[in-house]
């Protein structure tokens, strides 16, 4: 049954959808590659999932007033120069940012 | 041709309506384990491309056997070794596809998806000092204003789903939701719906978004029950919300 | 008119798209013993298992576990 809603906002599912889809892959992985990319893959996205955690926490007590500027600077800097290692990484691997996720089943998807 | 493709399982009895033909044109038949079969064709053993042609016909099989009786559809280039191994699967599993079958018997799935303009950012908020910044500090306040702009959106978001689901619910016999998953997206639905109560229940869809008209929906179906495979509070369409 | 400002195509192109996250991503989940559905779907979930049984499919080796 063809998609029903107003016709000017199709080009714009369309978009999101594809988004939402990543569907089909756009390298083609070489199998002996792949055991090891997707190891780097989960080990990436564990490592992204931290630097989240912690850049919340850090966001957290900024907001709490229970940092100095100094230590604020310091942590900032820090995740700035995480950010590029991380860009690093995934570059080695050939893997983008929307890459690193990961389908939990049941409980979704971790970021 | 070693190995077994899945389509779906469904409840045995009955053999299946009509002749179906599979990937690579195989012929489609049940495999039945006590009161479940699975919906198979014989398959080579290794995954079928991602394209166009050969995802549609795999939804195909899965529409057709849902033309006279429920399937619980299965995810594509689910391949098993053998008929052993799937006979095996589904006697493990005969419970949980019983329930399920059950659930969404004489049911479809109704996908919705809803866009939305959120509004714009309001600039820098007035207890943040204009002060000489290092890039680090820079960086982590400019984190701090996007952070506290997607709690206000999502707050704002999970607002006017709940007056959406209201609605949708007098129709719906379940639904299964993700809300903001992009920025533009309000929401991403699923519902399951009576077959007698699809025309229904985009007639409401309609009206509701009449009664929207700052929102643009997107409706489609009816669908396998691609959702509603798992027990109610098992979603396969949930996120973390850090 | 264009073919990407054609109704009918974006249609049809949203169909396609709805389609292949349905059947890529949702339903019933089954540990194949050969390959698991595309896209890692289930990477961290049957964990490196997972991984190993795409290595250890040639070896022969029969993993068929459902999750």
């Amino acid at each position: 049954m063809a998609p029903s809603t107003c016709e000017g906002s199709l080009a714009e599912f369309e978009g999101e959808l594809e988004q939402l889809t990543q569907a089909l892959p756009r390298r083609i992985n070489a199998d002996p590659e792949r055991v090891e990319q997707g190891l780097a893959k989960l080990v990436l996205t564990l490592i992204e999932l931290l630097r989240r955690l912690l850049e919340k926490q850090a966001l957290r007590r900024i907001e709490a007033g229970s940092l100095t500027s100094e230590e604020i600077e310091r942590m900032g800097v820090t995740f700035l120069r995480l950010e590029q290692k991380m860009a690093e990484l995934r570059a080695h691997f050939g893997l983008e940012a929307e890459d690193l996720n990961l389908d939990l089943g049941p409980l979704g998807e971790l970021l | 041709m070693q190995g077994t493709y899945i389509y779906g399982i469904v409840g045995f009895p009955p053999e299946l309506a009509r002749g179906i033909q599979g990937l690579g044109g195989n012929p489609v038949r049940l495999l039945p384990q006590g009161d479940v079969a699975a919906v198979m064709s014989p398959s080579p053993l290794s995954p079928w491309p991602l394209d166009e042609a050969h995802l549609i016909l795999h939804e195909t099989v899965v529409e057709d056997v849902m033309d006279t009786r429920p399937i619980l559809p299965v995810r594509y280039n689910t391949l098993l070794r053998t008929e052993e191994a799937v006979i095996a699967l589904l006697a493990e599993r005969a419970q949980a596809f019983r329930s399920a079958l059950e659930r969404v018997a004489g049911r479809v799935e109704m996908g919705l998806r809803i866009l939305w303009e959120p509004a714009a950012e309001t600039g820098v908020a007035p207890d943040q000092e204009i002060e000489e910044r290092g890039p680090g500090a820079e960086y982590l306040y400019q984190r701090l204003r996007e952070e506290r702009r997607r709690s206000r959106l999502r707050a704002e978001g999970e607002t006017l789903i709940h007056e959406l689901q209201a609605s949708f619910l007098c129709l719906a016999v379940e639904s299964c939701l993700h809300p903001l998953p992009t920025k533009r997206l309000l929401l991403t639905a699923a519902y399951l719906v009576d077959r007698d109560r699809v025309e229904a229940f985009r007639k409401l869809v309609t009206k509701v978004w009449d009664d929207f008209q700052q929102l643009q929906f997107l409706l489609t179906g009816p669908w396998p029950p691609y959702h509603f495979v798992n027990a109610p509070g098992i979603r396969n369409n949930g996120t973390f919300d850090l | 008119m264009p073919a990407d400002l054609d109704p009918g195509v974006a249609e049809h192109r949203i169909t396609l798209l709805e389609t292949l996250d349905r059947v890529l991503n949702k339903g019933v989940v089954i540990a194949g013993d050969v390959t698991i559905s595309v896209a890692d779907v289930d990477l961290i979930f049957v964990g490196l298992r997972l991984l190993l049984s795409s290595v250890e499919t040639a070896r022969g080796l029969r993993l068929g576990r459902e999750l």
